[in-house]
Formats: C-alpha cells, structure tokens, sequence
C-alpha cells in the first residue's frame, strides 16, 4: 500500500494559505490527489480520471488588484521617502522598495484565475492553480491522461449533448426550498446589490480623502467633518457586515465588510490613543470639548513620523477598501446564486431511463 | 452543459475544448474548458442483489434472503450485489471498508494524515524563532519533546506523497544541538562559570 506514494507525481502551482498551510495538486496513477497541508496535517481529495467531466479554468481580476494595490502603496511610501531627510526617509525608502519588489513578481507572475474541477456529483475548486499560466500547464499535461482513460470528445459530440440538454440541477428540492423563501434571493444577491456597500464605499473614499487633506490642511471644520464622517462610516459597515449574513452570501463582499469594521476598530484604537496622549499633556483642555477638538484639529501627521506613518496607512487602507468593495461589487453577476463556499451547487446526468 | 464559473450561462460548443483561452459570451470573462466524455454518460445503475431463490442457495451475510454473489477480500464473508464494495480489483463488504479506512490500512481511502516528522521539525525548530526574545527558554522543554516524538513516530505511517525521514533526522539533529546547548548553560550556572 505504501509503494503507492511512489506513483504519485507533483503537479506545477502552490498556494499557501493561514497558518503555514499549502493547496498542492499531485497526480496519481488513475486519479488527480488535491492536498491541504497544514502544520503537519495532511488532508486529501481525489478526483479520478474516470470521473472527471470538465476542468475550467477563469481568468480573474485579483492579479490586477494586487498590482494597483502595491503600486498605490509604493507611491504613498515614496512621497514622504523623497521629502523627508534622513532615519526617516530611510524607512520609507526601505518600505518602497519592499512593495516594489513584491509587485514585480506578482506582475511577473501573470495573470490571475480560479479553477473548477466538475465531476458528476460536485463541483470544487483546485486552489493551487491560482495562476493562469500554471493552470495552463497543468490541464495540458492532464487532458492526455484523461483522455487515455474516457476518450475524447469530438466536436459532434460536444454540439449533439451540448443541445439534448443532458444535465439537470441535482437538487431541485434545493432549489424549491430556496425559491419557497422569496424570489429576490434566487434571483439576485440583493445584499450585495443593495447600497449599503456602495455608501461604505464612498464614505471610506471620502475618509481617504480627507486623511489625505489633512497632510496639508489643518482646521477645525476638517476635524468635525472627519468625526462625523467616522460616526456615519461605523454605523454603515456595522449594517454593511450584518447583511453580509443573510444568504446568498458572497465570500468576496464578506471579507470586505469584516476588513471594513476591523479598519474602523483599529482607527477607534488609534484615536483613543491619541486622545489619552493628549490628555497627559494638556490635561486643562479635557474640560472642554471644543478646546479638544480644537487641540486635536492643531495635531499634523507632518509633526511626527509615528503620525505619518498611521495616516498614510488609514489613507492607504480605506482607498483600498473603497475600490475593492466597487470591484468586487461589480464582478458579481445579477442573477449569481450563493457561492460562497468551495462547492458549487451540483448537476446529475438526465434521467435516460436506466435505473 | 458547461456553465461559466462566473455568470452560470451555458458556454457555447465554440469555447470548450479549444485548448486556449475563449470567452464567455454572456458576461465576456476569458476561461479555458476542458470536456470529456463523462460529463455525456450516465452513471451504471447500482444493483440491489438478487433475492434466494432456494435454501440451497449461499446467502449474503448481511442480507440472509438475498443470494450471495462474491466473498469479501477481506474477511472472506459471502456478500450480495449490493454489499459489494469494488475498490481496486478487490471486493470488499463495508465493515472491512470502514476498518481500513479508519485503521489507514488502505491508502487509497485515506483522507487525512498527521505527518509527524512534520510536527516534530517544527517542534524542534519554531520555538527558536518564536522565542528568541526570551532567551530561548521554552526550547529546555520542546527539544525533548521533538526528540520524544522522533523516536515514538518514527515508524509510524507517514504522508501518502513521496516522502523521506529527512525531517525526522534534521529534527534529531536540531534538538540534540538544543539539548547540549541547554547542558553547557546548565553546568556553567551549576559550576558558577
């Protein structure tokens, strides 16, 4: 039983995830071996050549985010880098760099996608072929052994099956069940259709913005506005996050609200924090709320590279959340049904009268 | 059908089985399908065994009024068609199923393995790193647990990849070092060196 392992052949792509963990393909003598490896727990999943009826393979627009990402991050670090002098700028020339490099290589990379595996029962994702040119390689090196063990498929095949419809949703009781709660669920994914995530989004634009005026702007009606710009911003993502929990989810948008709520913590954090330094120093103005605000409004991220440093990153984040929350808004599809979870919902062959 | 993995529209005979990249024409996403015969073939249909047809008959072991058509491989207990379990060439009845998955005597059905050079690598070799700020203390405890389970594991059944014991030796290895390291400190305390 052992000497089985022997069989096995490595198959291009890695994907690492939480925890050390890593998402490799293995090729068997008559199955693909999908394995999760995770602080020394292996776990597996086999798909057999016998059983396997499409691999697709989508392009997606991950690879481009990143880049836009790191590209934003390595010109927020640059600026600073080129004003200031000295320790300072040393720093931010260092973070610089770091993002430039990890951009190239994800530029290098190429581009992104996410590939299905589809027998007659499931339909899973293969994590390790994340990028297009490995899976590419990979579904080139398995279509010869798959065909050696079902055929091939010829193009009168494919148009005859194609158009005698031969597959049926497995579930339809499923699918009965889903439309017994409201047609706006199967049809559409209304959460994340509806406005709240465009409202979060143009309000952690409008908190980019401001914490980027606010390098060169210091007054008081800017402090205002950004308190109640954060006031609105909380209470949007908290009802944001909450709709991401009535189904049909989506994996994507719930990322971005709980990354959404967890920024809005961390700002609450950081401002506190800033309150409490203000509060040993000035001790007399925390009578007065208007003298705070107005100490508060004299505080200039150019004062301090510590300040800077927390600024660039809010402004940084919150654009980037912004612009995620829109694009990945925007990639869903109107009438997508839940698919948050690795699998899909399944087809079963047509019924052709055999038992 | 083939439905795209964004928009679930069926794509067109012209995208599948190309060989390169195409596009969904419904929502325009670029994507590489490849077809194969299963997807137009049914599944065989299961059998449900045969009922006895007379006492002289042998019957299932499990099923005492149906008729026995193969032995399990296994355990040798006579099994109808529907307790028959055919799993590489051998034919097996689902009690000796069951123990080879869970005793990990058949591979093929194994789906999880703790892989314990592993463990024992990275209990040798993170407390170094995860610990350095306090003086590595914790290690005078995790090497010896590596080297424990080095000794206890070492034959036990392993990753169902190509593996070697190369992570067991380089744990050894790693804790050993550990383990003389803390001796030298522990003497010169003693000595007061």
């Amino acid at each position: 039983m052992e000497s089985q392992s022997h069989s096995y052949q490595k198959l291009p792509g890695k994907k690492k995830t939480f925890l050390m963990g890593i998402h490799r393909l293995w090729l068997g003598g008559d199955h693909l071996l999908q394995v999760h490896s995770r602080l020394g727990v292996e776990q597996y999943r086999r798909f057999y050549f016998s059983d396997i009826q499409s691999l697709v393979t989508r392009k997606t627009v991950a690879g481009k985010i990143y880049n836009a990402l790191l590209a934003i991050i390595t010109l927020i670090l640059s600026m600073p880098a080129l004003k200031l002098g000295g320790g300072s700028s040393l720093f931010f020339y260092a973070g610089a760099v770091f993002f430039l490099v990890i951009l190239v290589i994800n530029w290098l990379m190429g581009p992104t996608c996410r590939t299905h595996v589809r027998t007659a029962v499931q339909q899973e994702v293969l994590p390790s072929l994340y990028r297009l040119k490995t899976a590419q390689r990979v579904l080139s090196r398995l279509r010869p052994v798959i065909q050696a063990k079902q055929g091939v498929v010829t193009r009168d095949q494919l148009v005859q099956g194609l158009s005698a419809g031969r597959m049926k949703p497995l579930r339809p009781e499923a699918g009965a069940k889903l439309k017994s709660q409201g047609s706006a669920r199967t049809a559409a994914t209304p959460r994340t259709r509806g406005r709240v995530h465009v409202l979060v989004a143009v309000l952690l634009a409008a908190r980019a913005l401001s914490g980027a005026g606010e390098f060169f702007i210091n007054h008081m009606a800017m402090t205002i506005f950004e308190m109640a710009l954060f006031v609105a911003l909380a209470i949007a993502a908290i009802v944001f996050l909450v709709r991401q929990y009535d189904p049909p989810r989506h994996i994507g948008m719930l990322t971005a609200a709980w990354s959404t709520v967890a920024y809005i913590g961390l700002s609450a954090v950081s401002g506190y924090a800033m309150f409490i330094g203000m509060a040993f120093r000035q001790p007399g103005a925390m009578h007065n709320q208007w003298k705070q605000i107005e100490l508060m409004a004299n505080i200039s991220p150019m004062d301090n590279p510590v300040l800077m440093g927390l600024q660039l990153f809010s402004v940084v984040f919150a654009a980037t959340l912004a612009v995620t929350i829109l694009l990945v808004s925007n990639s869903l599809p109107a009438s997508s049904p839940y698919s948050g979870g690795r699998s899909e919902p399944m087809l079963r062959p047509q019924n052709d009268g055999r038992i | 059908m083939i439905p795209c993995t964004r928009c679930h529209s069926t794509l067109a005979a012209d995208a599948l089985n190309t060989g390169a990249l195409s596009t969904c024409s419904a929502c325009g996403v670029t994507l590489q399908a490849d077809v194969y015969p299963a997807l137009f073939t049914g599944r065989a249909a299961g059998h449900v065994g045969e009922l006895l047809r007379s006492r002289e008959e042998a019957s299932c072991f499990y099923h005492p009024d149906k008729r026995a058509s193969k032995p399990c491989s296994s355990c040798g207990r006579f099994l109808c068609a529907l307790c028959d379990i055919e799993l590489e060439g051998k034919h097996l009845c689902p009690i000796c199923l069951e123990r080879g998955k869970s005793g990990e005597s058949m591979t093929q059905l194994v789906d999880r393995r703790v892989c314990y050079d592993q463990v024992a690598l990275l209990v040798a070799f993170v407390p170094i790193i995860l610990f350095a700020f306090v003086f590595f203390i914790p290690t005078i405890i995790t090497a010896p647990i590596a080297i424990l389970m080095v000794f206890r594991y070492w034959n036990a059944p392993a990753s169902i990849l190509p593996h070697s014991k190369i992570r067991f030796v380089m744990a050894l290895i790693l804790s050993v070092l550990q383990m003389i390291g803390w001796t030298i400190v522990i003497f010169n305390l003693a000595t007061g060196g």
